[in-house]
């Protein structure tokens, strides 16, 4: 829309979801062509907004600290995520997020699975394994891993749905599943092979809102919902249809 | 926006927090702080001047405890010198149960939330030496204490940060159970102070109050200030009408002669430890089972 309509995008700070390659080459094979045009000033440096309707100004404060202040006479907001300074709005939705932990597998990344899952509860209910890029070189095998989970605001805030806790119900559900560290010689008593222990580690957690709240327009703030109504980028879709067949939601 | 649009807003919101919960206890991070370290007093005890007994089996640092869970925190953080720990984690123990749980249940010995009454953590933070006779103060500890709880809190997760923070002092005691029914007030965005006939703690009084991000960067600039008081070290707290929660009675127990008032006066047959009726839940964690006095590194 932007490319036909020469609208700036300000910025888009949550990209598709990662595990959706299609989709993430696609969206940053748009985002360049946009930035070539410079229709994206900002790209993804944004970590937050902050709106003041007083005088009519926007206020993005950057990953590197710093602020950036543009004015407006119109604004049009496609996601309300990380925006201070917003209307009420006419339908405040209920706070569920779908918790996705990256973690980085040092020692036993090389297996057949692609996914393993735990049915009996929302928390690290399945484990997705994906060719990890950390590994410099062709090394298609070796595996990276993101923990999905499905929690509520009260749980999200809870010590015991913590990054912590999901290290260490990843790393059972992993070793129940067989998966193994690098060879370690034999065993001395039976002549089999001898393995290291798992080795992993979170490098860090991602929410995907799973509900979203409805504004009304006012003079200057237009809400937009065009993403809602495309069959691509639907809000949350790629997310949501990610774990739809964990629990139909 | 119209006034028919805001009465559907309202509905709305009301819908939603009965639905997930009348406070939602676990969306909000409030952090209780004791501030035990710091106050200069003159009672001249063995003991530490925060287990002064203000009831049968009652001590004023259990008290603070106790009126920490009843405002509905989620943690508590005891501010305290090293050695005076052991005693108090002794008394206290790790964790206390949550009051207003324990009665809600009690009034229904059937229910099903029986065996999962909600656990406040206890958390002992020391004052570290370099503080020693410099910016020992009640204020200073609370600065302390919220500091801990914030680095504590993101190490372990970004989302687990506090809030606010609720501070409760060993040295002034009042009915906490007026701020059961303030927990939602208490649990929001805005700060509020404990009153006493007008007067909080930017007058000197050792009432509870909350605070956020922004009173602590103003108090601690107040503290590199070389100032020592506990009102002008949070002279930043709102102090409005609107922002007050007025308390029938208060006794500061900061001097002996104030404590033998306390103990005189009416208010002292009031205040005793909070025990279940019936369904056999306590909220201290002391009294559940027998825990020995070992000092630090003793063996057992």
């Amino acid at each position: 829309m932007s490319y036909f309509t020469k609208v700036e995008i300000l910025a888009i700070p949550k990209k598709p979801f990662y595990l959706d390659r299609e989709l993430w080459r696609e969206w940053e094979s748009l985002a360049f062509v946009l930035s070539t045009l410079g229709l994206m000033p900002a790209s993804d440096m944004i970590l937050s907004f902050r709106i003041e309707q007083d005088t009519q100004t926007l206020k993005c404060f950057t990953k590197s600290s710093k602020m950036l202040a543009y004015e407006y006479s119109e604004l049009w907001i496609v996601d309300d995520d990380m925006i201070e300074g917003l209307p009420p709005p006419r339908e405040e939705a209920i706070k569920e997020y779908i918790v996705c932990d990256w973690i980085s597998v040092r020692r036993g990344c090389t297996h057949p699975y692609d996914y393993i899952e735990d049915k009996h509860t929302n928390f690290v209910e399945r484990i997705h394994f994906y060719p990890s890029e950390r590994v410099t070189g062709k090394r298609g095998t070796r595996k990276d891993a993101c923990a999905v989970s499905f929690m509520t605001e009260s749980q999200l805030k809870s010590n015991e749905y913590s990054e912590s806790y999901s290290y260490l119900k990843a790393r059972d559900m992993m070793t129940l599943a067989g998966i193994r560290g690098t060879k370690n010689g034999k065993q001395a008593y039976n002549g089999k092979p001898a393995y290291l222990s798992l080795q992993i580690e979170i490098s860090n957690r991602e929410l995907f809102p799973v509900h979203k709240n409805l504004y009304d327009d006012t003079e200057t703030l237009k809400f937009n919902n065009l993403l809602d109504k495309c069959p691509t980028f639907n809000y949350n879709r790629v997310a949501t249809d990610f774990m739809r067949e964990m629990n139909g939601r | 926006m119209e006034d028919k649009d805001l009465e559907g807003v309202r509905i709305l919101r009301e819908k939603r927090k009965s639905k997930r919960g009348k406070y939602a206890v676990g969306d909000f991070h409030l952090a209780g702080i004791v501030p035990v370290a710091g106050a200069k007093l003159d009672f001249d005890m063995p003991w530490h001047d925060s287990l002064l007994p203000v009831a049968q089996d009652y001590l004023a640092i259990e008290h603070a405890v106790y009126e920490c869970a009843c405002a509905g925190v989620s943690t508590i953080w005891v501010v305290c010198k090293e050695g005076t720990t052991p005693l108090l984690r002794h008394r206290l123990g790790d964790w206390v149960h949550d009051p207003v749980e324990i009665d809600r249940i009690a009034k229904n010995p059937r229910s099903k939330q029986k065996g999962n009454i909600r656990r406040i953590p206890i958390y002992y933070v020391k004052l570290k030496p370099i503080d020693f006779e410099r910016r020992e103060s009640l204020g200073w500890s609370t600065l302390v204490g919220a500091i801990t709880s914030f680095r504590m809190s993101f190490r372990i997760s970004k989302w687990l940060i506090p809030d606010k923070y609720f501070v409760s002092f060993p040295y002034g005691i009042y009915d906490a159970d007026v701020l059961r029914t303030k927990r939602h007030m208490l649990r929001s965005s805005k700060s509020y102070v404990i009153t006493s006939g007008g007067k909080g703690v930017t007058d000197g009084l050792l009432t509870a109050f909350t605070f956020d991000r922004d009173v602590f960067v103003y108090a601690r600039r107040e503290v590199r200030k070389y100032k020592t008081e506990i009102s002008e070290i949070f002279q930043s707290v709102a102090d409005d009408a609107q922002s007050q929660i007025e308390v029938p009675w208060y006794h500061q127990l900061d001097c002996w002669e104030n404590y033998r008032n306390y103990l005189a006066s009416p208010e002292a047959s009031l205040i005793e430890k909070h025990r279940a009726d019936g369904n056999g839940t306590v909220t201290f964690q002391k009294t559940q089972g027998h825990r020995s006095y070992r000092l630090v590194g003793a063996e057992t």
